[in-house]
């Protein structure tokens, strides 16, 4: 009996290989999370954990001899950060720049010229850009993989992916779950990304902002073919069934008055006194930069988890630059 | 009122059961050369359109591009296109909208690559009762009002 089970449990994880590689295969850049099946997100998740058990010094040997570019055309912080962090720790060597002004863009040249430029001394593209769609062009433009570290307002798939690989590693599971977002959900990429992919694990899914930040309609009813959807503009109402509170900046600039701002921003303010009607294990979640919506007092709890959530970012990364550049783990 | 009849064409292409309303905003989205000599018909008996009139296009002497029955299809869905050749009717084609929608449509996002760069169109169609499309760059939705005003003329 025991035998059978091992042969059974042998044959699985056969089967797992054998598909993980065909996704390898597959990945041919990181656009958009659209693009991504639960397949494939899935093996992007097991390839980050391998990576971060994985000892340093077989790691550096990984992208040794490779050359990885950085382009940044608008300031960021942490995506620029963590994917050179994460390709230099593979032993890959990194160019780019972090400003618009300090590339050809300065002198007028197009973006389409600018990455068939930079194709010819790299061997895969991560780049950020104002514009929607750009990271889609650049994609189609050249030979070698891109990696949209987000453009404009559209899509940022590795923050997507970094949420989700941190909610397994502090649930052990993502299927079934409950996740709250609370803030800005008109406007959030991170919140439309994450819920697009939470809708491949049947996670429910509970919406709490003000009305005037909620989650765009067509969205909402895809998702509501999927899954299940509630949406509220109580903080506290489903507190109690949340596995996960997923916080979110709400800006200024999204409003027309300034009073109106204050008024909404002050209302989705969290600190201790929240995990006293939360459920126990509770993981608060944000994608970073907070402003006021986390209290400092809630960061040395065990709920609070958006630090290691960024920390993620690099075995994730990791993941996703040895995947497109055919390096199997 | 007087049953009115449209003369036939012999050479050119016939655009039938369009909704009365739309027949002019066909016209427009066409590449019509100045010399062609063109026919509108609006608010015709016809038998198989649901209020009973239809609208009706005739142009001689030109045959229609991909691109322009795209262009038919975002506006008039189910209408009819005949190409006529020596009198007779050489093709009938039943006006259907894509799965995908190329270099017909502008993206209604300022901010979309489409607008800043060397760029062909391109959009999904999500849906077709209502229609609704998807931009290919930056994943913008358009729904039937914001489509007809992005139609490429």
């Amino acid at each position: 009996m025991l035998n059978q089970k091992v042969d059974q449990t042998f044959l699985f994880c056969w089967f797992v290989l054998l598909f993980s590689d065909s996704v390898v295969g597959e990945l041919e850049d990181i656009v958009s999370i659209r693009d991504l099946s639960k397949k494939g997100l899935d093996s992007i998740l097991v390839r980050a954990e391998k990576l971060e058990a994985m000892p340093l010094e077989k790691k550096v040997k990984l992208l040794k001899g490779k050359v990885v570019s950085c382009l940044f055309f608008e300031p960021s912080t942490r995506t620029r950060l963590s994917f050179e962090a994460a390709a230099k720790l593979l032993g890959a060597e990194v160019i780019g720049f972090a400003d618009a002004k300090a590339s050809s863009t300065a002198k007028g040249e197009s973006l389409s010229d600018t990455v068939k430029t930079v194709e010819r001394y790299c061997d895969l593209i991560v780049m950020r850009h104002p514009v929607e769609g750009s990271a889609r062009l650049a994609s189609e433009r050249v030979k070698v993989p891109v990696i949209n570290a987000g453009d404009g307002p559209n899509q940022h798939p590795t923050q997507t992916l970094l949420d989700l690989y941190t909610i397994k590693k502090a649930f052990g599971k993502i299927n079934g779950l409950n996740i709250g977002f609370v803030g800005d959900l008109k406007y959030g990429r991170t919140v439309h990304s994450l819920a697009e992919a939470l809708k491949h694990y049947k996670a429910a899914m509970y919406f709490i902002s003000h009305p005037f930040l909620a989650m765009p309609k067509d969205l909402l009813e895809e998702l509501k073919e999927e899954t299940q959807v509630y949406e509220t503009t109580k903080l506290r109402k489903y507190l109690r069934n949340l596995d996960v509170l997923y916080m979110t900046r709400i800006q200024r600039e999204r409003f027309p008055y300034l009073v109106e701002y204050e008024k909404v921003r002050d209302e989705y303010l969290i600190d201790k006194s929240i995990l006293e009607r939360a459920k126990k294990g509770m993981k608060i979640m944000h994608p970073l930069p907070r402003v006021n919506e986390i209290d400092y007092g809630l960061d040395d709890t065990e709920n609070a988890i958006y630090f290691e959530q960024l920390a993620n970012g690099v075995p994730v990364r990791q993941a996703l630059l040895c995947m497109l550049l055919g390096v199997k783990i | 009122m007087k049953d009115i009849r449209l003369t036939a064409i012999s050479n050119g292409t016939t655009i039938d059961h369009l909704p009365p309303s739309k027949a002019l905003d066909v016209l427009k989205v066409l590449n019509i050369e100045e010399d062609k000599v063109v026919t509108l018909g609006v608010n015709l008996k016809s038998g198989k359109m649901k209020k009973g009139k239809k609208g009706v296009i005739m142009i001689e002497g030109k045959k229609l591009s991909r691109e322009e029955i795209d262009k038919i299809s975002l506006i008039a869905q189910h209408s009819t296109i005949n190409l006529i050749s020596n009198d007779k009717v050489e093709k009938k084609i039943s006006v259907e909208i894509r799965d995908e929608i190329r270099e017909v449509l502008a993206c209604s996002n300022e901010n979309c690559i489409t607008k800043k760069d060397q760029v062909k169109t391109r959009f999904k169609v999500l849906g077709r009762k209502p229609i609704s499309v998807r931009c290919h760059y930056c994943e913008k939705t358009m729904e039937k009002k914001e489509i007809l005003n992005n139609i490429l003329v």
